[in-house]
């Protein structure tokens, strides 16, 4: 059974919750519950990989940065690259490039839902990345559309921004057998 | 309005949660970020009021701020509670009174949808404070579905296991 709620939530709760939730439309989600080792290692090499391969100094790589769209939507990516954010807290803007790694209790809110808002606001690339396939999906959005630029799980993608370059092969290298 | 995006959550996701949160079919619901002394005062009281008058009724007792498990995805967290069964770490029988003290952030949420839920599950008498009027709505629950039984009345009985007579008297600040 399911029912409309009867309360919505702003910014101004979110930020006096404890624990880890993002907000959609006034409505708190619970992010997954610890990350397992897997999905923390493969945040990690995602962020070596860009910062050995950023070029520009206005830009900087974060992991899980609350991003706020709005009073009501406020988003905690895993990776991201941005430029120029002013934000002290939180991100104000779109970045520009955003990494989700898929959890299963979470597969749909990265795959439907924050892809859809990310692909609204302008991100420029959503790479989104299955730990259990060992297998990265990139898009790039070309005139407000997500367009999908392939399925990575070896090799190196250039993004043509800053110089930035994830090798695709390095990132999965201690789960391939 | 339907919602864009819906997540269902169940006790087991609950229980993992920091922070201070009910589940509501399946949904998080803040609890008040921080409790306003009048409304910590006015609990209190009820509460000594309790204690006070079931002082005979051996098998019930006067609960401040605990979990009652409704179902799977329903965790509810009563300001106050009369609870008649064995005291566990999990509370899942149903109270026979149930007081809620109203705060701005959250008086829709005791006024309708936990009432709802209250009704349905057979709680006897459900108390909807407002502590800035002095006044208190009494429901009881006739073959399930509350009826209001008294406004800002000074005493009230309620019977269940045992016979109080409540008085609202002495609750107010």
């Amino acid at each position: 059974m399911s029912v409309l709620p009867i309360e919505y939530y702003t910014y101004e709760d979110y930020k006096k919750w404890e624990g880890d939730w993002e907000l959609i439309d006034g409505i708190p989600y619970a992010m997954a519950p610890a990350p397992v080792k897997k999905h923390q290692l493969l945040a990690s090499n995602i962020i070596f990989e860009l910062k050995k391969s950023l070029e520009c100094e206005n830009c900087e790589v974060l992991g899980e940065v609350d991003y706020k769209i709005n009073e009501e939507t406020v988003l905690r990516p895993d990776v991201v690259l941005t430029c120029d954010d002013e934000g002290v807290e939180h991100l104000i803007k779109a970045p520009e490039i955003i990494f989700e790694i898929i959890s299963p209790s979470t597969a749909r809110r990265d795959e439907i839902y924050k892809f859809k808002i990310y692909e609204k606001e302008g991100v420029d690339f959503l790479i989104l990345v299955y730990p259990d396939d060992l297998v990265a999906k990139i898009y790039k959005n070309i005139d407000g559309e997500f367009k999908k630029k392939g399925d990575f799980s070896r090799g190196v993608f250039d993004f043509g921004i800053c110089g930035v370059k994830v090798d695709f092969g390095k990132v999965f290298e201690k789960y391939r057998k | 309005m339907a919602l864009a995006y819906e997540e269902h959550y169940t006790i087991k996701d609950y229980e993992k949660w920091e922070g201070d949160w009910e589940l509501i079919y399946g949904m998080p619901y803040a609890m008040a970020p921080f409790a306003l002394p009048k409304h910590q005062v006015i609990s209190s009281r009820i509460v000594a009021e309790l204690i006070t008058k079931l002082k005979e009724c051996k098998r019930c007792h006067a609960i401040m701020e605990s979990e009652i498990v409704i179902s799977d995805d329903t965790v509810l967290r009563p300001d106050v509670m009369v609870y008649c069964s064995k005291i566990k770490d999990k509370l899942t029988k149903t109270p026979p009174v149930v007081f809620e003290v109203t705060s701005p952030s959250t008086i829709k949420r005791d006024e309708i949808i936990k009432k709802e839920i209250y009704e349905k599950e057979g709680v006897k008498y459900y108390v909807i404070v407002y502590p800035d009027l002095k006044k208190a709505k009494v429901y009881e629950n006739k073959e399930g579905k509350f009826i209001k039984i008294a406004d800002e009345d000074k005493k009230v009985k309620f019977k269940f296991e045992c016979e109080i007579e409540f008085d609202f008297g002495k609750i107010w600040i």
